[in-house]
């Protein structure tokens, strides 16, 4: 590593700086090297409290949800499966094709500037209670807590010699975290193609290649990023965790370590009082460190590897209470109220993001409701210009795609306008079109060629729902005959 | 010092551990490839592109999963060979001075 005087970033010379004083030299030096060579893990320690319990409670409802919302379905049809083997997008009783895919891009950028707002107003409240990566972790952190024991033992396991017992708690907690990635896996494939079926093929293993290949590679990434990478995906993956702090200001929550009440931080007796010993409310316990999932100490100020989960508050109030001092020397707070200055909650920034938002928002619901879901395709036979029938009549064939987005079956009358006597020759005057289906049929025009006055002639198909008014649409299609010339 | 080994790259003084440098060219491309399978199978069907080359019976979920393996393994090119030559070039060695200047 280099030297104090040879590092390009002040601000972690000076952290190393005051570091020394701690007894946590070595860990502000190992958090440091992580920068530079390998890294050392992190074996946080349970915590529990007001923000570790609404962690949880984000956590089970996140995953309830990701599990469970994809065995829902209506009227034997999945809500919300994205089937890309069927090329159709089934959302809450919505079918969406791939040319809606202006739709996507559109709550894709919603999605985007909700992260702002909330990272402008509440900071990395994302981070901390609702990324994947943190729910993950989470749960796989809850299995090596059971299989492994708490940190100390955690820790003694690692450093112990890979004997029986230790291969067999490793072998279990690989083995839990494996099943669980793979029914991860499971779960998510069958958002992309209908999970009943693919769970019955399961059960059979008759899954196909690329199904199967794609739950283990989910199961893989799930496994791999929540197992073993961890906070090395915040600090290395993640392009939020690098570009969040230019949605700060003054008066973002941020999750900031008292140092005037703090410092200066150290050891005593329960009762004794600091004041005469000349010291802080800090204990100097380091179990903020201890619980912290990135491994960095929140006494040295607020820093980019912090995931803003709340631990060190929830740990550090417990270690308050214990000693009788007040709580919240490590709490949420913003820079204004560090500095002793007013916190504006509503403030240009917060009203701009709203204003967009909003305006984004009514457009997409607008939009979608506007949207008419009902299409209709006509293709002219490539095969022949046109035939003539026995009785000297011009025939033109289609093939009509008749797209119904409803997730409700429709029978439609098809009908054909243009030049007079112009006759629709079809074997099906009424179709019948299934929920969030496409059907092709074929129909026929038929004219008397005297009644052309061009080669080519415009129609138009028409179809309409019989069992639902103004519920219907029509395609311009183009009708050729022989030149009127060479008659 | 550059000795040709990729997570030698010198950035300030400092060396890039190999998880970041690995990470900073797969999984961007990773992303990338998303996008570009995405708008790229929205505007055309597998069937009918697979239909052109004879290899109809390959199916969509196929060719998408291959067509995603395409553009990923296209985009990590790209990555590595932006990271390849990042890598801060060796300085030139200053010039001697000439010997009669010396004496
Ligand atoms: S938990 Fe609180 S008292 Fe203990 S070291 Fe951290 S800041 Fe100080
Ligand atoms: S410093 Fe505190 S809030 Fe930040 S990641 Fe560590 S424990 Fe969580």
């Amino acid at each position: 590593m280099s030297s104090p005087e040879q590092d390009p970033r002040p601000e972690s010379a000076g952290a190393g700086a005051r570091s020394r004083r701690g007894v946590k030299v070595e860990l502000v030096d190992d958090v440091e090297k992580s920068l530079y060579a390998r890294r050392q893990k992190i074996y946080p320690r349970e915590v529990h409290g007001v923000f570790a319990t609404l962690r949880v409670t984000a956590v089970l409802v996140l995953l309830g949800l990701f599990y469970g919302v994809a065995w829902l379905s209506w009227d034997g049809q999945q809500l919300l499966l994205f089937d890309l083997p069927a090329r159709q997008f089934h959302v809450f009783g919505m079918l969406f094709f791939p040319q809606d895919f202006l739709y996507l891009t559109f709550m894709l950028i919603i999605a985007a500037l909700t992260l702002f707002f909330f990272t402008a107003l509440a900071g990395r409240l994302w981070c901390g209670y609702a990324c994947p990566q943190t729910v993950w972790t989470e749960v796989f952190l809850w299995i090596e807590r059971k299989i492994e024991g708490d940190r100390p033992r955690q820790m003694k396991l690692d450093k112990s010699p890979l004997g029986a017992r230790k291969f067999a708690i490793k072998g279990a907690k690989h083995l839990v975290w494996v099943l669980f990635s793979l029914w991860t896996g499971f779960t998510f494939v069958g958002y992309f193609t209908p999970i009943t079926e693919l769970g019955a093929r399961a059960l059979e293993f008759s899954l196909g290649p690329w199904e199967t290949f794609w739950i283990f590679f989910y199961g893989f990434a799930t496994y791999g990023n929540a197992g073993w990478m961890r906070e090395q995906v915040c600090i290395y993956m993640c392009p939020y965790a690098r570009f969040q702090s230019a949605m700060f200001d003054r008066d973002t929550l941020i999750i900031s370590y008292d140092s005037e009440r703090g410092e200066p931080r150290g050891a005593r007796r329960r009762g004794s009082d600091p004041k005469a010993a000349g010291l802080g409310d800090c204990i100097d316990c380091t179990l903020c460190v201890q619980v912290c999932p990135t491994g960095i100490d929140i006494r040295n100020g607020l820093q980019y590897q912090c995931i803003a989960c709340a631990s060190c508050i929830d740990v550090c109030d417990e270690v308050m209470d214990k000693m009788g001092y007040p709580r919240g020397l490590v709490r949420y707070t913003t820079e204004n109220a560090v500095s002793g200055k007013q916190t504006h909650v509503v403030r240009p920034r917060i009203l701009v993001y709203s204003a967009i938002l909003a305006l984004l928002m009514v457009a997409l619901v607008v939009s979608v409701m506007l949207r008419s879901p009902l299409e209709l395709d006509v293709i002219r036979d490539r095969n022949a210009l046109y035939r003539e029938t026995s009785e000297g009549l011009v025939e033109n064939v289609y093939e009509l795609k008749i797209v119904n987005m409803d997730e409700r079956a429709h029978r439609f009358r098809l009908s054909l306008e243009g030049p007079e006597s112009l006759a629709l020759i079809t074997e099906e005057p009424e179709i019948a079109v299934d929920a969030a289906s496409v059907r092709v049929v074929v129909a026929s025009a038929r004219i008397d060629p005297a009644r052309l006055s061009q080669r080519s002639t415009e129609i138009r198909f028409r179809i309409d729902s019989l069992d639902e008014e103004e519920l219907g649409a029509d395609a311009v299609a183009r009708f050729l005959g022989p030149t009127p010339s060479a008659r | 010092m550059t000795t040709g080994r990729p997570d030698d790259v010198q950035g300030a003084g400092e060396r890039i551990p190999r998880v970041q440098l690995v990470s900073a060219v797969v999984w961007p491309a990773f992303v990338m490839a998303g996008v570009a399978t995405a708008v790229f199978f929205t505007f055309l069907d597998p069937v009918h592109v697979l239909e052109c080359t004879g290899e109809a019976p390959l199916g969509r979920t196929a060719a998408y999963s291959l067509g995603f393996f395409m553009f990923w393994a296209l985009c990590i090119a790209t990555g590595a060979g932006t990271a390849y030559f990042l890598r801060p070039e060796v300085p030139p060695r200053p010039p001697r001075p000439r010997t009669e200047e010396l004496s």
